[in-house]
């Protein structure tokens, strides 16, 4: 019984060897394989990412407010008024104590300038109302 | 100067030939304790690079010491990936794999079977099994791999062999009846 397990064994490693473990990849000169390389070039792209998205970030941030204003007292002197009159909480609360149906137009008007257009098209606004 | 550099060569070429000779096993062994064939290649890129740089005295016979190798570099890879964020999954990695086994065309099919048989065993069986039948080593050169007793090594190689063979039950017999 033994003997005759010892063969099947035997006749099964014998099998098991036909196949043949495939051959590594050369051994590289300079200590990374290609896929380890592979792995590090993505790390670094997103750490650069990273980095360009930060100065973007902060470069935007800086400009956004110059660049705004500069067009609102090239080409929309008024709304700049309003804006700032929109967001003036006094103003508001006064307005809505004296005339509600004005303060609810005044506000309406603000919120074109306060608020992100939703009917825009690849806006983020856009694509949740798309959902 | 001669000396020095002679001698350099003729370690880097007794390196390389450890690569040739014991690779393909070292790899498949790496790969039935990492479960990925891509990471095992790392490892044994690993191991040879320290071998060819540094200054390491290897005992002789070569072998058991480049499997212990293989095995610690594979292991403290796994707790390194355990603490890592995978950047890839399996199904990322199709374009990469690439088979633990070659067969001939035949046996193709085959082939993936038996990798996938390997798989599924638990590790310490898998290694001892990779070790006894593709390193080609005695049970007493696993034991000192693994550090472990001989006893041990056999009864794990016993288990994995039983559960492989249920495993690759139908292509035996299609194969022995080829035979006839």
């Amino acid at each position: 019984m033994n003997m005759q397990q010892n063969n099947d064994d035997q006749k099964f490693e014998n099998f098991l060897r036909q196949f043949r473990p495939a051959k590594p990849q050369a051994l590289s000169a300079t200590g990374k394989s290609v896929v380890f390389s592979a792995r590090f070039a993505l790390r670094v792209a997103a750490g650069l990412l990273l980095i360009v998205g930060g100065f973007f970030g902060i470069y935007r941030i800086g400009k956004v407010p110059m660049q705004s204003t500069m067009e609102q007292s090239q080409t929309r002197p008024a709304a700049k008024t309003n804006t700032a009159q929109a967001i003036s909480l006094g103003r508001l609360t006064r307005l809505m104590e004296e005339d509600p149906a004005k303060a609810d137009a005044e506000l309406d008007k603000a919120s074109r300038w306060l608020l992100p257009d939703v009917r825009r098209s690849h806006g983020a606004l856009g694509a949740l109302a798309a959902e | 100067m001669m000396i020095f550099n002679r001698s350099a060569k003729s370690r880097s070429d007794e390196v390389r030939g450890w690569y040739e000779q014991f690779g393909p096993a070292l790899v498949a062994y790496a790969s039935s304790v990492l479960g990925d064939r891509s990471r095992a290649e790392d490892a044994l890129q690993q191991v040879f690079l320290k071998l060819l740089k540094g200054n390491i005295e290897v005992p002789s016979p070569a072998k058991p010491y480049l499997f212990r190798a293989v095995r610690n570099t594979a292991l403290s890879m796994t707790r390194r990936s355990n603490r890592d964020v995978p950047l890839e999954d399996e199904g990322q990695r199709g374009s990469t794999y690439q088979q633990w086994f070659e067969a001939p065309a035949e046996l193709g099919y085959w082939s993936t079977k038996l990798e996938s048989a390997i798989r599924e065993l638990p590790v310490e069986q898998s290694e001892v099994l990779v070790m006894k039948i593709w390193g080609e080593m005695t049970f007493d050169e696993i034991a000192t791999v693994l550090d472990i007793s001989m006893n041990t090594v056999a009864s794990r190689y016993r288990y994995a062999l039983a559960k492989l063979r249920e495993r690759m039950q139908p292509f035996e017999v299609q194969n022995e009846h080829a035979a006839k």
